[in-house]
């Protein structure tokens, strides 16, 4: 169900873990939040659940005001009807994994024959018929996790919010479950908020990605876009930029100056030319993904772009390498190079070049 | 769908959502603040604060008269024997604990349970039956020492005899407290020192201990003000050679005609000043360092190999089970079966003619002793269910809640800690009286007790509930349970081995508390504890030593039945 | 689940106890209530057949006393199987009994019916408070002046001796002191001398006010001197004596005959230069819940019959002069005034109190 999050601060104490922040999710959306340690994701998502009293604001779901500060409106949590998933599943280890599933529904004093009816539907539809009648202390992370989804699923909730619920799973199991939860998700309809430090879970689960830190939301878009154009060096970190250097914007490019600009990296006498138009004289980030970095073994054809560099280590991954280099007089680099060669040793000359509008310079 | 609760601001709403606080801090108030302000009250006026009397006036002459050189000397004796008491029991029980958690000593759970066992015996029975064992002339030690041509040097009428008897029978606190921290001590970081090149005693002292030092040292303190404000081993061993203590001198500023209860305040207010700083000392001791290392994380225990010394350590640990619990049981039943008071010898102790049943049938038959056991049984089970509620309201407020006053109701669970059991008792009769609906009733002990043992129910029940992640109960109130809904489903059957575990160490203790139920009881609820001790002062010491065994028998089959049943083990005390 | 089933078992039988423990108690039919319903035993009437009914009625009386145990288990028995009434109450050492009456008389929550309690200048603390009520039990006449108060308040109930035990394996019979006179020497000579605190109920001080009246105080600075085993109750002092662990003791000839009959090798002399007495208290307490009951009690305690079982069981001399002579194990007591007793003065027991036992805890080193 669609639901609003107006001006919504949280505080502890003096402390304030949430700060003014709006957000809109749309019916049947999958939002990602995403964000460092401690910037507010989990207290977020429990001021919408309702386990967490903020100080102001209001939310709204589907056309119920589940809090408001000013009117004094605040729906506790039990009549909420919004499903969560936490980070350690919470499965009730003096209840098996039926009267797991079968607890919201009692609650819901949903009649005896129904609730058995749709657990044993829920259970089949996270792949857990048999599990029924077994004990929930003694299921692995993956069967835990899915008892958890499967709880809160069987209740039918307005929304359901999972607070990074494949951190706990080793990353073959964390891949696979996060397909089946996105297409779950998406047949179902649900609408869902979902939280994670992970950029590639992100990248992969959400209608719409939210950047979280200290508490407001930095971005908000869709993994393409976001990707493509992190607004800020903090959103670039997070989507796995590597190389980000402080750096002040020297002069323009191209005959009126529109053809891109130049930056000196701080501390060096190193200029890299982006394809974006700064203001000259101003601070700037400039930031590279590293398989945007260009590697050639001998001098390159236009010798003022590259950079001579030395390779420090080198990370065969397979389809591609990874590597650490060394820029003469200059920053270190990380550059991927596709394809499946042998990797060049440590100690080896190398040019790196990087396509102007491949590189960004952005803002803190 | 645009009905809303709205609360807050309404002042009705308010009051009811400060009601569990008041509630909680009612309770508190009349078992704990009560007692202990009559008691800091007494101690500077000049008349008896029983009800009815006048105000008095204010005066410090209770204070002066406690420095007169006999109180002095009490004072002193109450340290010494502390200090050297808690040292004591202090290295028994570790030691066991050390031994059944972490080395390879023989029968290893007879070890564990040697480390409990003296609980059966409250330290009543136990200061009896060592009168018994190890008076001066006629004690069955030196009676034996003497038929064996050996010097009869045995005198537990001593300030060492008092030392040895309360380190023996307070050692089972230490034990338990150690024995689980140590149980869960991850190995890895003893291996990593020894495979730093320390050596054995390095790796104990300077590993293993250190890193268990918060449970040592908890033990400590809280062996060290029991021990201070124990009664009886010092009314039983200490007084017939004038060695008194504090808890003994305000007995005996009580019991003895004219009573001095102004006097006897200010001694138990002294008391309280030195357990409550013994108490903040240990907490701020403990408030410095972080301990992350004891985890519960699943490990394999490797045990130390003990070598040639396995036999020997068994042997030390099954030399405790001796002096604590063989030997006492010796004595009693010496002295519940055989007619003739007086022992000329060994051989006298086992002539088979001299046995006889008649002073035992008497007692089990005895109308006193059935009543007295089931008072017992019902006072210690009515403050194990009546605590155990308590105990458990006051641990959810506490952990479980984001209401004010937390910090403060958890500190004030703590100050029965530092209020002498004798001291709780008086406190009782002089606020109690007023109300005779409980007053003169078995309810007045249960009272009594919850408060006294307030500070052990609340951390044994605290620490289970800690162990449970908030999360799960969260997620019940995510899923539409309410509060109470979630507390009765989720939280209780969590925590149900612990909270049960609380309330049968509830029970035991109670059964087996004498002092705060001394000044209470009447014909009608006199529990057995009581009967004991009032026929100890008496004189007649068969039907002691018999209805000693009677107890002895209950507790032991208690505790070792509730755990087969339950399969819980003492914890936290 | 299987541990909720248990914990309702253990529930189950903890209350089936408790039940159990109500269905025991209740008193039947009183043996001496005559076909006309008053209360008689040889002859002499102990109540009215009015009273015992109104008695009957209230089922219980409350006795607070201090009385030793076996001696009040005794008493309380004959009573109740006499009269079918319950003795309900409190026994306990006088002061911890007199601690639990003025806190429950302040808030005048106090349930006792009845006080019996040694120790003159206690007793008067609580006349003063005009806790006790008037009352002529039927033997009123044939009881000496000497043993009633002159208000009517209360009455003598016993007199109890003081006599000198020993344990005949830690010091030879023929070495025993005859007389208190010879207690310092023998305690001198190495045997371990017990006895009772002065500030210890009755008993401890009519010791020794009678010993400092007669042999001075340098009497208690040389038996401090030979440091004496002190006890709170007399009753440990002679369980101690029975053991061998002190030789010789201040005590009571019923304690040291029942040791005796269990085998103990003790015995105990009438000191020839007099045998300190003193005397137990009974009175009414004015707004007892049980007042016709109380009236039986007193009565009934105060009578041939009830005096008769305080002697002969209880081993302590009668008020009644009618009463059976007391009884140690079997074994009549000599006359009352064949053993030299001493009575104390009364204003000498109430006057010397207070600076006498201060004197005697300096002497003796305890709570000073
Ligand atoms: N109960 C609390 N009391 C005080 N501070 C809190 C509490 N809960 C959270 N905080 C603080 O609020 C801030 C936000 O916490 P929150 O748990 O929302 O972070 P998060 O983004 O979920 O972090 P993580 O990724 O580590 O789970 C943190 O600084 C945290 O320390
Ligand atoms: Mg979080």
């Amino acid at each position: 169900m669609e639901t609003k999050v107006r001006n919504l601060t949280v505080k502890f104490g003096g402390h304030v873990a949430v700060n003014d922040l709006s957000l809109d999710i749309a019916d049947g959306e999958m939002l990602v939040l995403l964000g460092p340690s401690g910037c507010g994701k989990t207290t977020t998502m429990r001021s919408i659940v309702g386990l967490q009293k903020p100080a102001a604001g209001t939310i709204t779901i589907g056309d119920e005001v589940v809090f408001d500060a000013r009117r004094g409106i605040n729906v506790p949590a039990n009549d909420r009807n919004i499903g969560m998933v936490f980070q350690s599943y919470a499965i009730w280890p003096h209840l098996t994994v039926a009267q797991n599933v079968a607890f919201p529904l009692r609650m819901q004093k949903v009649p005896k024959a129904e609730i058995r009816e749709r657990v044993a539907e829920v259970l089949a539809s996270v792949g857990l018929q048999d599990f029924g009648p077994r004990g929930a202390s003694r299921l692995s992370g993956g069967q835990m996790q899915r008892v958890a989804l499967a709880r809160s699923l069987a209740m039918r909730p307005r929304m359901l919010l999972l607070d990074e619920p494949l951190s706990n799973l080793d990353a073959k199991l964390r891949e696979r479950l996060r397909y089946e939860l996105r297409e779950l998700q998406q047949s179902l309809g649900m609408t869902a908020i979902y939280v994670t430090h992970d950029q590639s879970e992100a990248l992969a689960l959400a209608d719409r990605i939210a950047v979280m830190r200290d508490g407001v939301i930095e971005q908000l878009a869709g993994p393409v876009d976001m990707y493509r154009n992190p607004r800020t060096s903090f959103v670039a970190d997070f989507l796995g930029v590597d190389n980000i250097f402080a750096a002040r914007v020297t002069g323009h490019r191209g005959p009126d100056g529109s053809h891109g600009s130049v930056a000196r990296l701080d501390g060096s006498a190193i200029d890299i030319t982006a394809a974006a138009v700064k203001e000259v004289g101003s601070p700037a980030y400039v930031c590279i993904r590293p398989e945007d970095v260009v590697l050639t073994p001998s001098s390159p054809r236009r010798p003022e772009d590259a950079l001579a560099a030395t390779v420090v280590s080198a990370s065969f991954l397979g389809d591609r390498t990874r590597y650490h280099l060394a820029v003469e007089d200059g920053p270190s680099l990380f550059a991927v190079a596709p394809g499946a060669e042998d990797p060049l040793a440590p100690g080896a000359k190398v040019f790196t070049r990087v396509p102007p509008n491949k590189v960004q310079l952005l803002d803190d | 769908m645009t009905d809303n609760r709205v609360n807050a601001s309404a002042p009705a709403a308010r009051v009811l959502q400060r009601l569990p606080l008041a509630a909680l801090a009612a309770i508190l108030v009349v078992l704990v603040v009560v007692p202990m302000g009559i008691l800091l009250y007494a101690s500077f006026v000049d008349v008896p604060p029983r009800p009815g009397s006048p105000p008095g006036d204010f005066t410090v002459d209770n204070y002066a008269a406690l420095l007169s050189a006999g109180n002095r000397a009490a004072m002193l004796n109450t340290l010494v024997i502390g200090l050297g008491a808690t040292l004591f029991a202090l290295v028994l029980g570790c030691g066991l604990a050390w031994l059944a958690a972490r080395t390879d000593v023989p029968f290893k759970s007879l070890v564990q349970t040697a480390g409990i066992m003296p609980l059966f015996l409250s330290s009543l029975v136990g200061a009896l039956a060592w009168s018994l064992l190890g008076s001066p002339e006629q004690g069955y030690l030196n009676i034996v020492l003497r038929d064996l041509g050996l010097p009869d040097f045995v005198n537990v009428y001593s300030i060492p005899g008092l030392i040895f008897v309360s380190g023996v029978y307070y050692a089972p606190y230490s034990f338990l407290l150690v024995y689980s921290s140590l149980s869960l001590l991850n190995p890895e970081l003893e291996e990593a020192a020894y495979v730093h090149g320390a050596r054995f005693r390095h790796v104990l002292g300077g590993i293993t201990f250190k890193l268990v030092t918060p449970a040592v040292l908890g033990a400590a303190t809280l062996t060290l003000v029991f021990i201070m404000e124990n009664f009886p081993i010092p009314q039983v061993l200490g007084s017939p050679e004038g060695i008194h203590t504090l808890p003994s001198q305000i007995y005996r500023l009580m019991a003895t005609a004219p009573s001095q209860p102004n006097q006897a305040s200010a001694a138990g207010a002294i008391l309280l000043v030195i357990t409550a700083v013994m108490v903040f000392v240990q907490r701020r001791v403990l408030a410095t360092r972080e301990f992350v290392t004891v985890t519960g994380k699943g490990f394999t225990p490797r045990p130390r190999e003990l070598g040639r010394w396995r036999w020997p350590a068994f042997a030390c640990a099954m030399l405790y089970v001796l002096a604590a619990v063989m030997l006492p049981l010796f004595a009693l039943v010496q002295s519940a079966f055989r007619a003739n008071p007086y022992t000329t010898g060994i051989a006298a102790m086992f002539r088979p003619e001299s046995f006889e049943t008649e002073v035992m049938a008497e007692t089990l038959e005895s109308e006193e002793l059935q009543q007295s056991l089931l008072n017992s049984i019902a006072v210690g089970a009515g403050a194990a269910f009546a605590g155990g509620l308590l105990y458990l309201a006051l641990a959810y407020y506490v952990h479980r809640t984001k209401e004010p006053g937390r910090r403060f109701l958890s500190y004030v669970a703590m100050w029965p800690a530092a209020v002498p059991a004798l001291v709780i008792g008086l406190g009782f009769l002089w606020t109690w009286t007023r109300f005779p609906i409980i007053y003169g009733t078995l309810a007045i002990l249960v009272l009594a007790f919850v408060g006294h043992l307030l500070p052990q129910g609340f951390q044994g029940i605290s620490s289970s509930l800690i162990q449970v992640h908030p999360d799960l109960e969260e997620s019940a109130r995510v899923c539409g349970a309410g509060k109470i809904r979630t507390v009765w489903e989720i939280l209780i059957p969590l925590v149900r081995t612990g909270v049960i575990a609380t309330m049968l160490l509830i029970f035991i203790l109670s059964m087996r508390e004498l002092s705060v139920a001394i000044f209470l009881f009447t014909s009608d609820t006199q529990v057995l504890s009581i009967s004991i001790y009032n026929a100890w002062e008496g004189g007649r010491l068969p039907p002691v030593a018999a209805m000693s065994l009677v107890y002895i028998a209950f507790l032991f089959v208690l505790t070792f039945v509730s755990r087969r049943w339950f399969g819980v083990t003492n914890r936290g005390v | 689940m299987r541990s909720t089933r248990r914990l309702t078992a253990l529930t189950a039988t903890t209350m089936t106890l408790c039940l159990l423990s109500t269905a025991c108690g209740g008193g039947g039919d009183g043996e001496a209530v005559q076909k006309s319903g008053e209360l008689a035993v040889d002859g002499e009437v102990i109540a009215s057949a009015e009273l015992m009914n109104a008695a009957q009625e209230e089922k219980a009386v409350n006795v607070y006393t201090s009385l030793n145990e076996v001696s009040n288990d005794k008493v309380a028995e004959a009573f109740e199987k006499d009269t079918g009434l319950t003795v309900e109450g409190i026994r306990a050492p006088t002061g911890r009994l007199m601690e639990r009456i003025q806190s429950e008389a302040g808030s005048g929550a106090l349930p006792a019916d009845v006080i019996t309690m040694p120790d003159d200048s206690l007793f008067q603390i609580l006349v003063k408070k005009n806790l006790f009520t008037k009352h002529a039990v039927p033997a009123d006449k044939a009881i000496p002046e000497e043993y009633k108060s002159p208000d009517g308040l209360y009455y003598a109930l016993i007199s109890s001796p003081t006599v000198i035990a020993y344990n005949s394996k830690a010091i030879p019979t023929d070495q025993a002191p005859k007389a208190w006179a010879d207690l310092p020497k023998a305690g001198a000579a190495g045997h371990k001398i017990g006895m009772v605190h002065a500030s210890q109920g009755a008993g401890g001080w009519g010791l020794a006010l009678f010993t400092r009246k007669k042999f001075g105080k340098d009497y208690w600075q040389r038996l401090a001197a030979t440091k004496p085993r002190l006890e709170s109750s007399v009753g440990a002092l002679a369980e101690k004596l029975g053991r061998g662990e002190v030789a010789v003791i201040a005590g009571r000839p019923p304690e040291i005959g029942e040791l005796k009959e269990q085998g103990a090798p003790v015995d105990f002399v009438w000191p020839e230069d007099g045998t300190p007495m003193f005397n137990f208290f009974i009175g009414r307490v004015a707004k007892g819940k049980h007042p016709n009951a109380a009236q039986v009690y007193l009565n009934w305690s105060m009578s041939k019959r009830g005096q008769s079982v305080l002697a002969t069981e209880g081993g302590d001399y009668p008020v009644h002069p009618q009463a059976a002579k007391p009884r140690v194990q079997g074994k009549e007591l000599p006359a009352f005034d064949s053993v030299r007793p001493a009575l104390p003065k009364t204003e000498d027991w109430l006057g010397l109190r207070n600076s006498w036992i201060a004197e005697w805890n300096t002497v003796f080193g305890y709570r000073s």
